[in-house]
């Protein structure tokens, strides 16, 4: 339900929301103001496994954060996710709240490797092409 | 994995408390600044935490010279559409306002005043973060 004028409500954007077994993502495709792609994606952990996207690079830069689903102990995710990087296939283990960057052009996938009892979630931004704002004049 | 090639692109200490939001809000998850130090490429400014109860946001109607998104993300797993709570954001000089109760990226164009931001009503928390796509550092221009 969105209420207001359409001159500010055409500011609330909606996401597509999608299903994977019983989970749902929320998933919103973007545009920067120079007019370069954006995505903004939250899934559950417990939606990877069912996601099954494989180890692959993107023509884009790419953030992660993993957070827990209580919010007050928002830093506990009560999971172990690997994330796989790069050619040489480098694990690391992400098993309370953290971030993780994957360079454009990075393999990169995620296994979950613990339970998923507990609700935990990935948020994932792909970022448009790196910005730099003009210098300030001394 | 501490000193291979790829470490350094993961943050592990994220979590700081954000006492100047009081318990509206659990703790605030975000990139700290060495880790910044790390990224060449896209540079990625945004937070994430969840909003815990019903209030007004603290931030006064201000603007800023760069789009800004607002994330407004339902803590349901099974039911993504539905944000569990009523929020109120207004817009421009007359505070014109809109409501929502479904999840929601809210665009804040560049140049155009916002908030106040209330929450109405809650149902249950929410995931909420703001995301300044193109990365840059925000500069608040109070409102007039």
């Amino acid at each position: 339900m969105i209420k207001g004028k359409k001159e500010v409500a055409r500011y609330v954007l909606a996401p597509e929301i999608k299903q994977f077994g019983e989970w749902q993502v929320f998933e919103f495709q973007g545009k920067d103001a120079r007019g370069f792609d954006f995505g903004v994606r939250l899934s559950p952990v417990a939606a990877l496994p069912l996601m099954n996207e494989p180890v692959q690079a993107v023509d884009a830069d790419r953030v992660n954060m993993y957070a827990g689903g209580d919010p007050a102990k928002i830093d506990e995710i009560d999971t172990e996710i690997t994330i796989t990087m790069g050619n040489e296939k480098e694990d690391h283990t992400i098993d309370r709240a953290a971030m993780t960057y994957v360079p454009r052009g990075v393999p990169y996938g995620h296994r979950v490797t613990g339970t998923t009892e507990k609700t935990a979630w990935v948020l994932t931004l792909t970022l448009p092409p790196k910005y730099d704002p003009p210098k300030q004049p001394d | 994995m501490p000193g291979t090639k790829y470490d350094k692109f993961i943050l592990r200490d994220v979590k700081a408390p954000w006492p100047s939001m009081g318990p509206m809000n659990s703790d605030f998850l975000g990139g700290k600044a060495d880790f910044m130090k790390n990224i060449e490429g896209a540079r990625p400014n945004f937070a994430l935490y969840y909003v815990t109860r019903k209030g007004m946001f603290s931030e006064p109607p201000h603007s800023h010279y760069a789009d800004e998104y607002l994330m407004f993300l339902p803590a349901d797993p099974h039911d993504m559409k539905n944000l569990g709570a009523v929020v109120e954001v207004a817009y421009g000089e007359e505070w014109e306002k809109v409501e929502f109760s479904t999840s929601a990226m809210v665009l804040f164009p560049k140049g155009i005043q916002h908030c106040p931001i209330h929450v109405k009503s809650m149902d249950r928390p929410f995931l909420f973060g703001h995301f300044w796509p193109m990365g840059e550092e925000p500069v608040m221009i109070p409102a007039r």
